[in-house]
């Protein structure tokens, strides 16, 4: 009866089913949450909570935690973990920690947060199968990853020579079985393919020197092809001028340019700088709040920063490489890769007294606390281009504490201060909003009914933290951590080691796309189409992972 | 099995798009014939070093323990023997695939050995510029089809790398047509390294002798922040500036392995040109190397660990030292009491000289008798296996082309970690 456990009497925050703050019993048996028995056996494992917080499992939407651009970091960055060295017996495994920890670490870590689900958000179909290995070598969670389209220049050549949005559609069907990917992502559409051409801006209407098509062209097509495809995750969308002050009109023609199609806009925070005052940057929350508040076909996720040393990973090489003048330490990476994205690495220290940093580090804070509905905003800094995700609790507590913030808010540079209105804003995240932004709004997004859920039939990911008034405290360490009924964390430390399943949307495909880009292949590029793809039986390959596949309905 | 000449000749299957192991460019496109020996016949179009590296047939050599012929499960057991009583064992050469690299990662975090690739000094290098200062990077099929102007620094085509010039700057056809019929390439190194014979206006060779490699980058870099020098290899490097200048896409190609200066030296140098050139056009730099699974070894590493190559496993810990974790200096110094070298793609990789008990795990039996000799097959031809390409940013999973008996690097790693 091993497998038979009873979670007793916890305060059961599950907003998939209403359910806030209700003392009561889970059972889980066979790895699945199940109703309560008619006789409870004595010999079930019972856990006695009295009365602890009960929470899904963390899901995280959007983390850079596997592929090239992640590796180059690492590589680059030792002096980074040297100062954050994890070893063995802390850890199953040793390894490093901080702003670009290895695979181990990175998923030790987030089960230790009481997670057990990460999302790769920007992986590169000539890259996925990097990508995907490393995932392999991530313990504890299960994963999935956005394949990045729109700059590809098969893509562009489609749309260029006007292709009907049938054939983008069986194209971008096959990239995702190709790369064997749960989502689409666009990157600055178009701009890292313009940047090639040396082009060093492309707004929502400009036009690609080379190709002649413009981003907004870039993000009906793309935003559409997934739609019709039935892939649960909208387009997630990185969109122009990342980081530019300003890029808020971008931000809100972007947004109204969608006109109704589902849409995913991520780490909004840096795309939310107006031009005002004296150092002509200011905030676009409140705007950008309004916008999303009033559509809800717009879901996003923060991408908040956080004060201190961090690297910037990103597939935007236009943005990067103008960000490269800020790096800290002064090295940097870009890559050109594939002609299908590329991939800048800058390393970043965020301070609190840089007008900039700080009033970054309050518009996200304002994004959070402007937007109504928790289940269209995503707690995330954007691992690690905000700051490293181990400051997830850090974060909780500033949303969830209002003299807190204020006490923050009144450490960083006092022009930055004054710039904000985050000290008017009362707002506090109840315990019941905080587990449907980290837990139940995630899963519905990317179509994993099963997950975020403390419901009967779900699969019993299940954190349990000890209610404390510091609330990063709180988060910070979790009592018990289940993974599909395996206690796999104990008193915030990994007592278990666990591999988990990737996930990837299966969408059908008509095969005159796969005859196409066997000439494509052959005539351009420098590998075989039949090489580039991923195959399922590859997840396998090192008896520890395996693959989920999502079948997902053409409209 | 013997071969009857005398047989009419059945059809062999030609195999179609394997991918070669034999250098870092993993070509993907051969087309192999299985000889009655179990080797391959390369068709045309594959490059001298793997049309031979492809014929060499399989030996299927039992393992040894001091030379004399053992069974695969006594080898693991005197292997994990060795490694137990070994207070300070090192895994070097470190030539294999990603799980083979995964497996000696783990098998090294339980018994506290130190890593290093037989690359590992050229990769050291290329480690440091990488994270001293950085560059501005591209990758194979970029340079096919992006690149107008292509300066290759002194490789040495002849050795290695021979197909890049046929995947990368040859290409009659590029995604942005008219640049595939503009593109020049330039041989910047000595005469007898040149691959090209000045039958094509659009492949030049500048001669530059070898040690003034490095000269004549600066000589660029001066010439594109309008720094006149003189002398005839400061006109030369002016007249590739004006080049320069009107491209739209420059790419630097170098191997560091095959320069005769300090690579971190020419590297920086390269990676300032890379970076001036960026300031107002566009460039990148190419780099080949990481032969020999060393790519692979430099990826696998510093996902799982956070750390490059040449790392050390001590008591619980790892530390990253590249100078003092070199398998050459560990066997001076004897620093280590055991040596692992792994060679699977059978390139006889040379291992460096010390006294030390000496296990060989090879795709071929070593001339002198090591301590334990393990045979193992090679990646992408005896078992699936994914290699990583020089640009480090593709992956291939090349499948099995044949029935083997020989184990994978992976397991014998395992094997001998489940006896440890």
């Amino acid at each position: 009866m091993s497998n038979f456990i009873r979670l007793k009497s916890g305060r059961i925050y599950d907003p998939v089913n209403g359910v806030d703050g209700e003392v009561r019993d889970i059972f889980v048996r066979d790895g699945q949450i199940v109703n309560t028995p008619i006789d409870i056996d004595p010999a079930m494992t019972t856990y006695d909570l009295d009365g602890a917080v009960v929470m899904g499992g963390g899901i995280d939407i959007h983390t850079h935690i596997g592929g090239g651009k992640v590796n180059i970091a690492r590589t680059m960055l030792p002096e980074d973990h040297d100062a954050d060295p994890v070893n063995r017996g802390q850890h199953p495994h040793a390894g490093c920690g901080h702003a670009a920890p290895s695979t181990y670490t990175a998923g030790y870590r987030y089960a230790e947060m009481g997670y057990v689900a990460c999302f790769e958000p920007a992986m590169l179909a000539s890259n996925a199968r990097q990508a995907h290995l490393e995932m392999a070598d991530t313990p504890m969670v299960d994963k999935g990853a956005y394949v990045v389209l729109g700059n590809d220049d098969f893509f562009l050549r489609a749309l260029r020579a006007k292709k009907d949005q049938q054939y983008i559609e069986d194209y971008v069907a096959w990239t995702l079985k190709a790369a064997q990917a749960l989502a689409i992502k666009v990157v600055n559409p178009g701009g890292i393919n313009a940047f090639k051409f040396n082009q060093r801006a492309l707004d929502l209407d400009e036009k690609h020197n080379h190709y002649g098509i413009t981003p907004r062209e870039v993000l009906l097509s793309l935003s559409a092809a997934v739609k019709n495809l039935g892939v649960a995750h909208p387009l997630h969308i990185h969109g122009c001028n990342l980081g530019v002050p300003g890029n808020l009109s971008t931000t809100l023609e972007t947004a109204r340019a969608l006109d109704g199609l589902p849409a995913h806009l991520t780490h909004v925070q840096f795309h939310a700088y107006g031009t005002e005052g004296d150092y002509k940057f200011s905030s676009g929350a409140a705007e950008i709040a309004e916008v999303v508040n009033r559509n809800p076909n717009l879901s996003m996720d923060v991408g908040q920063i956080m004060f201190g040393q961090t690297v910037t990973e990103s597939g935007d090489t236009m943005r990067q490489f103008e960000g490269a003048a800020f790096a800290h330490p002064k090295k940097w990476v870009g890559m050109d890769i594939e002609c299908d994205a590329g991939c800048g690495v800058v390393p970043f220290r965020y301070r609190d007294k840089n007008f900039v940093n700080a009033l970054q580090w309050a518009i996200g804070l304002e994004l959070f606390l402007l937007i109504d509905d928790p289940w269209r905003i995503f707690l995330t800094t954007d691992h690690p281009n905000g700051a490293p995700f181990t400051s997830y609790p850090h974060l909780i507590r500033l949303l969830m504490d209002r003299s807190f913030r204020n006490d923050m808010l009144s450490t960083i540079h006092p022009d930055a201060a004054a710039a904000s209105r985050l000290g008017s804003i009362d707002r506090e995240y109840s315990l019941y909003e905080i587990a449907t932004m980290t837990r139940a709004a995630p899963a519905r997004s990317l179509g994993l009914q099963d997950y975020g859920s403390l419901g009967v039939g779900a699969r019993a990911n299940i954190t349990v933290y000890n209610d404390h008034a510091n609330r990063e405290r709180m988060f910070a360490k979790p009592r018990l951590v289940f993974k599909e009924g395996e206690l796999i964390v104990e008193n915030g430390k990994v007592c278990q080691t666990v591999w988990g399943t990737t996930h990837m949307s299966d969408a059908s495909y008509d095969n005159a796309i796969s005859k196409d880009l066997d000439a494509y292949f052959d005539r351009y590029m420098t590998m075989k189409k039949e090489h580039f793809a991923v195959h399922d039986d590859e997840f396998h390959s090192d008896e520890r992972g395996s693959l989920t596949r999502h079948e997902v309905k053409r409209e | 099995m013997q071969h009857k000449a005398s047989e009419a000749p059945t059809q062999s299957p030609r195999l179609k798009n394997a991918v070669c192991p034999f250098c870092s460019l993993l070509c993907d496109d051969l087309v192999l014939t299985p000889n009655a020996d179990g080797s391959f016949k390369t068709a045309a179009g594959a490059c001298h070093n793997a049309s031979k590296a492809y014929l060499r047939a399989p030996s299927a050599p039992a393992p040894t323990l001091n030379g004399n012929p053992a069974t695969f499960d006594d080898a693991f057991a005197a292997l994990a023997k060795l490694i137990k009583r070994s207070s300070r064992p090192h895994f070097g050469g470190l030539a294999t695939d990603v799980n083979g690299m995964r497996q000696i990662i783990r098998c090294a975090e339980r018994s506290n050995a130190s890593l290093d690739h037989a690359h590992g000094e050229i990769m050291a290098a290329t480690t440091e510029l990488l994270q001293s200062r950085g560059y501005y990077a591209t990758t194979l099929s970029e340079v096919r089809n992006r690149c107008d102007l292509a300066l290759i620094f002194d490789v040495d085509f002849a050795a290695r790398y021979t197909n890049f010039l046929k995947r990368c700057t040859r290409p009659k056809q590029s995604l942005s047509g008219p640049i595939a019929k503009r593109r020049e390439t330039l041989f910047i190194g000595s005469n007898e390294r040149s691959p090209f014979d000045g039958g094509d206006k659009k492949e030049l060779s500048i001669d530059v002798r070898r040690g003034e490699i490095d000269d004549f980058a600066l000589l660029l870099l001066g010439a594109l922040r309008r720094k006149t020098g003189t002398g005839a290899l400061a006109k030369k490097a002016q007249e590739v500036v004006a080049k320069i200048r009107d491209a739209a896409y420059v790419t630097l190609v170098w191997a560091p392995g095959q320069v005769s200066e300090s690579p971190l030296a020419l590297g920086w140098t390269l990676a300032d040109v890379v970076h001036e050139i960026n300031a107002t056009g566009r460039g990148a730099l190419l780099t080949l190397g990481g032969d020999d699974g060393g790519q692979t070894a430099q990826n696998v590493s510093a996902w799982t660990t956070g750390y490059p190559n040449r790392i050390a496993f001590n008591r619980g810990s790892i530390d990253y030292a590249p100078k003092l974790n070199a398998t050459r200096r560990l066997l001076e110094h004897q620093a280590i009491d055991a040596l692992v070298w792994v060679d699977s793609f059978g390139r006889g990789l040379k291992i460096p000289p010390g006294n030390v008990p000496t296990v060989v795990i090879g795709r071929q039996k070593p001339h002198r008798p090591h301590d334990i000799y393990i045979p193992v097959g090679v990646p992408t031809i005896d078992h699936d296996a994914d290699l990583v390409r020089t640009d480090s940013s593709v992956t291939l999973r090349g499948r099995a082309l044949r029935d083997s008996e020989l184990p994978s690097v992976a397991k014998v790693f395992s094997e001998v970690m489940a006896r440890l």
